[in-house]
């Protein structure tokens, strides 16, 4: 009794261009006037007609149930019940095909021609109303049904807003002396200097802050002697070669990772995010290279938007907009409309705190409550990054509902592919063949290839029934093979024909460009009027850029960021540099500069160095360097009780801070001694190697984690992966921070686990045994062995005291039996020896593992002489002096 | 009152007072204990008689509904539909109120075990916060501050008592959270919290990396650290005031004891069966939840100071209905289960349960009146034991649930009553930095003496 569908293959063909035109002519009217008419008017009367007797009653009695704003239902993410929603779709994706309307997931769903894709789900509708749909959707599926639009009140004192302190201009000039501002400061508040700091003291301070790393003992000792000699042209030549060195990017490229919440996952659900590492080097290379701060932020936003000379700087500026791609998402979002909102929140997020600690989004749901932000302010920007493509990639499926394309680059990666990969990939193009092959044979069809949606076609599903019952298989056995021909298919799509990965990029492009609606309290089915394209208001100043109807915004967004006029973006910057240096921040709430945040303990200073890094070129080098040839840079960092009682907090540096180490810093220091530290950048990251995969987000350690073997590894901390909740322990249990958003400052804690990290971890038994064996090898006597472990981690020579005390430890330290038997750790110098990696992505090209490196005897079990100097150098590994800067 | 200056002798004689001692015992703050020891961990005597021990703070993230759990409003379900103050309609509570106990205090069907305690709960209708917004909220909840860095009130209460147990951290975390809303700021490094196993309420005992050595042995180790102490000792007489010298050596003391003591607190499973039962440690739903509230009763046992024990996600924009009954199910059973098992073990009186999220929710539906906006003007959270009166509510919103109106109470008051029961006046708790006395309620702060056994 079911009638054929209506559309025979014959017909449709006959049909599609025609109604398609049609139908495509009258999106463009519909949106076109969206604004200014009603819809309703615009559809002919007789389609009106049709809509209302045939369609809107049979998308009430059978959809609105599971998809409507009335009954509070979008299964899917979808809603039924205004012309915007439907067109927009749900998890799926849009329900109609502009190309040809007969492919439209809705004429899917509602006809049962696809087994995945049935609704209503267990109760087909009449055939005869579905026939009246069918045919509504090859009229170009008509519908008055407009979504209802609020009008939200927003709007901010502005001329008050202004008033504030960071809303106008820095005053001041260039040619000031930073240490007369200080000084000013100083005695305006009663405390006196301290004096300057001694040569070793001052070295390990400066090799540290400028490279995150100390000195080595022959390095000490040329500047030991060098500074007897003449103390300024030492430090000066000291300071020029730590600048000029590749670990000077390395260390302020990664302060930079804290601000633009550099990670290698998405967080929550967790997919991996294997071509991140590109920023993370570019982030490097550009500070290395000392790339003007106002071209970095520009290259962040809008790379994409600017003239690139040849392949080389094409790929630069590709790479540099991965700032908008790598932050956290929330992936297994079903509702496509609120992933977005929440990805352009973020982004918003982090380039208003990030770039001018101004918390914009705040402003999302109201007017913000304490800056002079409007919600319509959020708006408009909010419509700059909307008109923006964002890709991050992943792969689609296994709940990993939001993924996305990629940015393939100019030039391709080479010499990363292995045996190992080109087989796989073979393998996985084999399967996908035998997968669709399945799919088509199953649904009942043969070779016949339809739009591709898995294999595509269709078959009659009585006759489909029939075959699954033969092959004794049910309705979800269809779905879970569609899921794997998608996923192979998705995999397939990063690889190249060698096996190699694509060479791709997370970043962004020009997407479709429009303005947005302000969503009422940031509810995205309530939407309210539409905002154009702009900039906050109160930070408007003369010559502030317009956004061109044609094109997103990025570029002027980016320009009126690091515009001479803007009061905040300098002052920011130098902040940052200024905390970084010298442990203090100048004005303590460094990502918020607003009425919330605290004032400059010193506005002159902050300004002065504001306008001077702006005049300056937006030189990060020179600002560093002017900074630490300053006199208070280089100040000791001695107690004094009349100062300390006046300004305990140091905020008028009447000393140099005592510092604790950052976590990069503790663990390259450990590496640095012990002989291990492998300095060459490694080709990409572990995570690349791990390839796309989903990291467990209960960080108990899942494969993925655990195949990393990270006490293994031998690089520079930075380069150890960043995956959002499943940080290494060596860098999450000192105060690495998770990167949810920008970070200006961390917050350095002293707590337990990090004491048992540094008395039982893998790692540092690691390095405390290799420290040994350089000792041993390279000094005879125990004394001398001593004595050089203190040079070697305190970079500075030990006392007679420190001596004999060690002497004393090694003759009365008895190492005992452990209580936990367990192989005891080596260094493992080949990296990880496991089978291939998940992604098929081969071993160890991640790593800066050099097996000649590694002492031959790591592989030996210790006697007890090297077991007692072992437990001497993790005793100063442990102890505090080693965690410090004075 | 309290000063953290030290002076050179000061330092200079804390190296003879022994390990346990460290040159915390500088600071002038811990002699206006009366601190008979030098550990600024050890107890210490309080302002007041102390009616609590400790405190185990259950923090449901993300902010559950009041009028759907503890916050009877019959007006609500009247009028629900009406149009309301803000935006959207009134949401009456899909659930049925009931009365329970001999106190007949009104809890929703959502919480069918809680409320077999009714008459040890001291629910609190009138909480009102500064901050809508979870992420402040929290922070504010935690430290009284919504913008600046400040101390959590597991540190205060910390610094203000001391530990009862030297081998375990005063101040536990379980089921995660951010890290600025369990340090300890400006007061010194040994009073922050120390979060265990992660954010996840993941079945299994949590993981404590790095607990066990596998070269050598405890009297190795413990001559091993005795030699870096005596490092660390050098650096602090030279540097003279160092906090960053103190706290390591004291978390490296701490280290050292949990060595022992962190295997056998996490070692639940050795529980009776009817125990872990007891606790929904045999159902899927519960068992997260439930192993990190037996751990919490194991910790106050054994003298944690402060245990939070974090549950989310509360924040029900959507879907309230099916969310509700699953965070609801969740905690209900094990919550009960400890109110009962401290009961049993005559703990319940020492120890201040605190229930609550960060705020709690409109009575305006939203999402299609399946869900609840943000609502900092008015909610409740509840305690338990520890000096409160039980089977009595205390403050009221209004006919809807919008507002707190009477018996109102602000974070401020709530951290000035936890620290009136565990015996501290929140005035007399001060610590000295940067030329200011500092405060966990900042200029405010009052304590219902209408709660209060």
């Amino acid at each position: 009794m079911i009638a054929k569908p209506m559309l025979s293959p014959m017909n449709r063909s006959s049909l599609a261009p025609l109604s398609n035109a049609v139908r495509r002519g009258m999106l463009f009217v519909g949106l076109l006037l969206l604004s200014k008419a009603s819809i309703a008017e615009e559809i002919p009367p007789e389609h009106l007609d049709y809509f209302e007797t045939h369609v809107r009653p049979a998308l009430v009695k059978y959809c609105y149930e599971c998809h409507s704003v009335a009954e509070g239902e979008s299964k899917g993410g979808l809603y039924l019940d205004t012309r915007e929603a439907m067109r927009e779709g749900g998890s799926t994706g849009p329900l109609f095909d502009d190309e040809n309307w007969e492919y439209s997931l809705f004429v899917d769903a509602v006809t049962w021609n696809d087994p995945d894709f049935e609704m209503p789900p267990k109760n087909k509708m009449p055939q005869d109303v579905i026939d009246k749909l069918v045919r509504w959707v090859e009229m170009g599926a008509p519908d008055p049904r407009e979504r209802k639009i609020h009008v939200v009140e927003t709007g901010v004192d502005i001329e008050a807003g202004k008033d504030h302190w960071a809303y106008q201009s820095p005053v001041g000039s260039a040619q000031q002396n930073i240490d007369d501002l200080v000084s000013a400061k100083r005695e305006a508040d009663g405390t006196e200097p301290v004096g300057e700091a001694d040569a070793l003291s001052l070295l390990r301070r400066l090799t540290f802050d400028l490279t995150g790393l100390p000195p080595t003992p022959p390095e000490i000792k040329a500047f030991h002697a060098a500074e007897k000699k003449d103390r300024e042209v030492a430090i000066r030549e000291k300071v020029e070669q730590l600048l000029d060195s590749p670990q000077y990017g390395e260390r302020w490229g990664r302060h930079w990772l804290d601000v633009v919440r550099f990670g290698e996952s998405a967080g929550t659900h967790n997919m991996s995010y294997p071509y991140a590492w590109r920023f993370r080097n570019y982030v490097i290379d550009s500070f290395n290279e000392d790339k003007p701060f106002d071209r970095l932020i520009t290259e962040h936003l809008a790379g994409d938007l600017l003239p690139a000379r040849s392949d080389e700087e094409k790929q630069e500026l590709l790479i540099a907009t991965g700032f908008l791609a790598i932050g956290p998402k929330i992936q297994n979002g079903k509702n496509r409309q609120v992933f977005a909102m929440n990805l352009i929140d973020e982004q918003i997020d982090t380039t208003t705190r990030g770039f001018m600690a101004t918390t914009v989004s705040c402003a999302r749901c109201h007017d913000h409550k304490f800056d002079p932000i409007s919600t319509a302010d959020y708006y408009a920007m909010a419509g700059i990054f909307k008109s923006t493509e964002t890709l991050w990639g992943t792969i689609a499926g296994n709940q990993n509902h939001r993924a996305s394309d990629l940015l393939e680059l100019p030039i391709p990666d080479t010499g990363l592919s292995t045996e190992d990969q080109r087989e796989e990939y073979e393998e996985k193009k084999a399967l996908l063949a035998e997968l669709i092959e399945r799919n088509n044979y199953l649904r009942g069809r043969s070779g016949g290839k339809g739009k591709g949606k898995g294999g595509g076609g269709r078959a009659d599903p009585e006759e489909r029934a029939a075959m699954l019952e033969k092959e004794g298989m049910e309705q979800r056995d269809l779905i879970r093979l569609k899921q794997q021909i998608l996923r192979t298919e998705s995999a397939l799509k990063f690889l190249n024909p060698d096996g190699s990965a694509k060479t791709f990029a997370m970043g962004v492009r020009e997407g479709d460009v429009a303005n947005t609606n302000i969503l009422v309290t940031g509810d995205v089915t309530k939407p309210a009027q539409e905002v154009e394209r702009g900039l906050p208001e109160v930070l408007q100043f003369k010559g502030t850029p317009e956004v061109p109807s044609s094109e997103s915004g990025r570029l002027q967004l980016a320009e009126w960021i690091t515009s001479k006029e803007n009061p905040l973006t300098a002052r920011v910057m130098v902040n940052r540099i200024w905390m970084h240096l010298t442990g203090t921040p100048i004005v303590e709430t460094m990502d918020n500069f607003g009425t919330t945040g605290l004032p400059p303990s010193n506005q002159e200073l902050l300004d002065h160095l504001a306008i001077r890094f702006m005049a300056g070129g937006w030189s990060i080098k020179n600002l560093v360097r002017e900074i630490v040839l300053t006199d208070t840079y280089q100040l000791a960092s001695t107690f004094h009780s009349e100062n300390y009682a006046k300004d305990p907090a140091n905020t008028t540096h009447w000393r140099a801070n005592v510092r604790q180490l950052d976590a990069e810093s503790l663990r390259d220091q450990m590496l640095l001694v012990s002989g291990l530290l492998d300095r060459t950048r490694p080709e990409t990251s572990m995570v690349h190697e791990a390839g796309d995969v989903r990291i467990s987000d209960d960080g108990r350690g899942t494969d993925v984690v655990a195949n990393m073997n990270l006490s293994s590894f031998r690089g520079r901390s930075l380069y150890l992966p960043v995956m959002r909740d499943a940080l290494p322990d060596s860098m999450g249990l000192f105060d690495f921070p998770d990167p949810q958003g920008t970070i200006g400052k961390r917050q350095p804690t002293n707590v337990a686990p990090q004491s048992l990290h540094l008395m039982n971890s893998e790692l540092v038994q690691i390095q405390s045994r290799a420290m040994a064996e350089v000792l041993s090898r390279n000094f005879s006597s125990v004394r001398d062995q001593v004595s050089n472990a203190f040079l070697l981690a305190y970079s500075r020579p030990a006392t007679n005291d420190e001596v004999s005390s060690g002497l004393q430890f090694l003759q009365s330290f008895d190492p005992g039996e452990p209580s936990v038997t367990e192989p005891q750790p080596t260094a493992a110098p080949e990296g990880r020896s496991k089978g291939k990696g998940k992604g098929g992505k081969g071993k160890g090209k991640g790593r800066a593992a050099t097996p000649d490196a590694a002492p031959a005897s790591q592989k030996e079990p210790m006697t007890t002489e090297e077991t007692k100097l072992a437990a001497f150098c993790q005793a100063l590994m442990m102890s505090a002096e080693f965690r410090t800067i004075h | 009152m309290f000063r953290n200056d030290i002076t050179r002798r000061d330092a200079v004689r804390t190296l003879s007072t022994g390990l346990g001692g460290i040159a915390a015992a500088a600071l002038g703050a811990e002699k206006a204990f009366g601190a008979s020891s030098s550990n600024p961990l050890a107890s210490k005597k309080t302002h007041l008689a102390p009616r609590a021990k400790s405190v185990i703070y259950l923090s449901m993230r993300g902010a559950p509904s009041h009028v759907d759990t503890f916050d009877y409003k019959p007006q609500l379900s009247k009028d629900t539909g009406k149009s309301s103050k803000y935006a959207g309609n009134l949401l009456g509570s899909p659930w049925e109120f009931n009365q329970h106990g001999e106190s007949g205090l009104w809890i929703s069907d959502l919480f069918p075990n809680v409320a077999k305690h009714a008459d040890d709960l001291c629910i609190l209708n009138g909480m009102h916060q500064d901050s809508s917004n979870h992420r402040p909220a929290v922070t504010a909840t935690h430290t009284g501050s919504v913008n600046f860095i400040r101390p959590s009130m597991g540190s205060w209460a910390l610094y203000g008592l001391g530990t009862e147990n030297t081998n375990l951290p005063g101040y536990i975390v379980l089921g995660g959270g951010q890290k600025g809303d369990y340090g300890s700021a400006f007061l010194p490094a040994y009073y922050q919290g120390t979060m265990i196993g992660g954010k996840s309420n993941a079945p299994g005992p949590p993981r404590v990396p790095n607990i066990a050595n596998t070269i050598m042995d405890a009297k190795a180790q413990r001559s091993q650290l005795d030699f870096v102490q005596m490092l660390n000792r050098n650096m602090l007489e030279r540097d003279v005031h160092s906090p960053i010298a103190e706290g390591m050596m004291q978390s490296a003391e701490l280290a050292y004891s949990m060595q022992t003591s962190m295997p056998e607190l996490l070692d639940y499973e050795s529980e009776s069966a009817a125990t872990l039962d007891a606790y929904g440690l045999n159902n899927s739903g519960t068992s997260g939840f439930g192993k990190n509230c037996l751990l919490a009763r194991r910790m106050v046992e054994r003298g944690v100071r402060f245990v939070e024990v974090a549950h989310g996600n509360w924040d029900h924009h959507d879907k309230l209905q099916e969310s509700m009954t699953q965070t609801c199910g969740e905690t209900d059973g094990p919550i009960a289960a400890l109110l009962a098992d401290l009961k049993q073990r005559d703990l319940l009186k020492d120890t201040l349960i605190l229930w609550g999220g960060e705020f709690g929710r409109t009575p305006n539906g939203s999402a299609n009146n399946d869900g609840r906006g943000h609502n900092a003007k008015g909610y409740t959270t509840w305690m338990a034991g520890g000096g409160v009166k039980g089977g009595m509510t205390y403050g009221a919103t209004d006919d809807h649930g919008y507002e707190a109106i009477e018996g109102r109470m602000h974070l401020h008051d709530w951290h000035a009553t936890i620290l009136h029961l565990l015996g501290l006046n929140h005035e007399k708790l001060t610590y000295r930095y940067a030329g200011r006395d500092f405060r966990l309620t900042d200029v405010h702060g009052y304590v219902p003496e209408e709660i209060l056994l």
